[in-house]
């Protein structure tokens, strides 16, 4: 694996407007991600001869997505890995280059999350199905009325909480962290938004313990990235932020996961050792993170699954400020999906790039000295993925 | 505002699943228990999650079953109509008594959101669906465990 680590790097990365209601097709959006990002690198999109999708809700097909960009692709795929997808699509594309099949490969996220195919945003009829057949052993959740990721996970949450005295006051600080990040980024939905404790705590619950700012916001919007070889990075435009280390989609030893023994060890508990063993590094050498964000809770668990703090430190090492720029580890520092966008993690890893390339040197956006990053993420408790990444 | 016509979702037609609901429709709790290691498994499936064993036998713990709450959520918004008039409801994920490593998630029926716990006793029943269907349900069990 050591022979991996450092020689694939992230050279593009891109997006389409992001809004509430873009009134395009996702293939239009996924395909102006792409040329974004294409531009963004330097790149030509016949350089592309990859491409990768996570294809769930309406998304659109990798194979369309290359034909409005103009190319041929070696090789495409249209994956569903969840929340999970950004960083496991990174680590085949490496795997896919590293195999000679291609040379660069373009991942892509498209979605009109809020006026299309919501993600459980309100009562979708269809989204009970989904869930149970999607999720595994869903048909033992949906007819007692777990119907959404939000239901499913606070079950997890709630145990974690109890088990190590994380507070709702714990959570709030997730959030209002994520919300000051956004008030930096222009190009965040919720730019210009407060939230102060008074307003998180007066917020109804959605589902104990989620209430509205704990869950992440929904927009339309695609992002893209583009993978490929260190060598070939050296050419492209921008200073390339190389892959360290990579855990591609790592399980809990159960599919359904109120059947692990013990439901607050998650799969971040597993995609840890992977990835900082390849990378050949420790949480203290992180200098800045992306961490999955669809509930607030979700921070906090894998600050501790990944070793950031101990089991149960998490919650005061928020509230302590140390996940706010300008604190030992700036996370989420565009918003994350709690309060720029949401494409399943793709705009976290975006971001974090922009970071380590020092983007926004000289405004108080920029994460000081910078050089290690990691992103992670979270398809449910049950599995994660995750990428260190070095400028 | 739910409507009085909306059924709930009822669980998929899976033959892996079949002797679990099949039980239930008679108020009977059945577990899939393994040939090989001995251990209990839920949700039902074609293999042993603990040891991969291929033989599995389905085992019946009658309809005396009581339980211990593990975790549980307390839903205050419903996202499918067919629970709007529930809310706010609650599900629960409880160890099952006499079946280690077993834990089935349903809702606490008959119990106010505030008085449901961690580690609170629960006892299984079985009521009847609008539309016939029986569930195996939680309620709370003022006797305590068995």
């Amino acid at each position: 694996v050591a022979a991996i680590a450092d020689r694939y790097a992230i050279v593009g990365v891109g997006e389409s407007e992001r809004s509430r209601s873009s009134g395009k097709s996702t293939l239009r959006m996924a395909v102006e991600a792409s040329r974004s990002a294409i531009a963004d690198a330097g790149l030509e999109a016949s350089d592309i001869d990859c491409v990768l999708s996570y294809k769930h809700s309406d998304s659109c097909d990798s194979h369309m997505v290359a034909t409005y960009l103009g190319i041929r692709p070696t090789y495409f795929m249209d994956a569903v890995g969840g929340g999970a997808s950004t960083e496991m699509l990174v680590a085949d594309a490496i795997g896919l280059i590293e195999a000679g099949i291609c040379e660069t490969a373009l991942i892509y996220r498209s979605m009109n999350g809020r006026s299309g195919k919501r993600m459980g945003g309100e009562r979708d009829p269809d989204l009970h199905e989904s869930m149970e057949t999607l999720i595994p052993g869903g048909s033992f959740l949906v007819p007692y009325g777990i119907t959404t990721p939000a239901q499913q996970f606070a079950m997890v949450a709630n145990r974690h909480m109890w088990e190590t005295g994380t507070t709702e006051e714990h959570l709030g600080h997730v959030c209002i962290t994520f919300y000051e990040h956004a008030g930096l980024n222009p190009k965040a939905l919720l730019h210009g938004q407060t939230l102060t404790m008074e307003d998180y705590l007066k917020a109804p619950f959605l589902v104990t313990p989620f209430r509205l700012h704990d869950c992440c916001v929904e927009t339309d919007e695609a992002n893209a990235l583009i993978v490929t070889s260190a060598e070939r990075a050296r050419s492209c435009a921008r200073v390339p932020v190389h892959i360290s280390g990579v855990s591609a989609r790592s399980g809990v030893p159960h599919a359904h996961h109120y059947a692990v023994r013990d439901i607050t060890e998650v799969g971040g508990h597993f995609a840890a050792p992977q990835v900082f063993g390849m990378a050949g590094l420790t949480p203290a050498d992180v200098d800045v993170a992306a961490f999955y964000d669809c509930f607030s809770w979700v921070v906090l668990v894998q600050l501790e699954a990944y070793g950031f703090v101990a089991r149960g430190d998490a919650g005061p090492f928020a509230a302590e400020g140390h996940l706010r720029l300008g604190g030992t580890l700036p996370s989420n520092t565009a918003g994350g999906m709690s309060a720029e966008g949401y494409t399943h993690g793709m705009n976290n890893v975006i971001e974090l790039v922009r970071q380590l390339r020092h983007e926004y040197a000289g405004t108080p956006r920029q994460a000081e000295d910078c050089e290690v990053g990691l992103a992670t993420g979270w398809d449910g408790p049950r599995a994660a993925s995750a990428l260190v990444l070095r400028r | 505002v739910g409507h009085p016509d909306l059924t709930k979702p009822v669980p998929v037609d899976d033959p892996d699943h079949r002797c679990y609901w099949e039980a239930a429709g008679r108020g009977e709790l059945a577990l899939q228990q393994c040939a090989t290691c001995g251990e209990f498994s839920h949700p039902p499936g074609p293999g042993c999650p603990h040891c991969g064993g291929a033989e599995l036998a389905w085992v019946t713990l009658g309809s005396s079953v009581t339980g211990v709450v593990y975790s549980f959520i307390v839903v205050q918004r419903a996202f499918l109509e067919s629970f709007a008039d529930d809310v706010p409801y609650v599900v629960a994920l409880a160890d099952v008594d006499g079946a280690p490593g077993v834990r089935i998630t349903a809702n606490v029926l008959g119990a106010e959101p505030g008085d449901v716990s961690i580690g609170m006793p629960v006892r299984m029943v079985w009521p009847e669906r609008p539309g016939g269907r029986r569930m195996p349900q939680w309620s709370a069990n003022e006797e305590g465990a068995d």
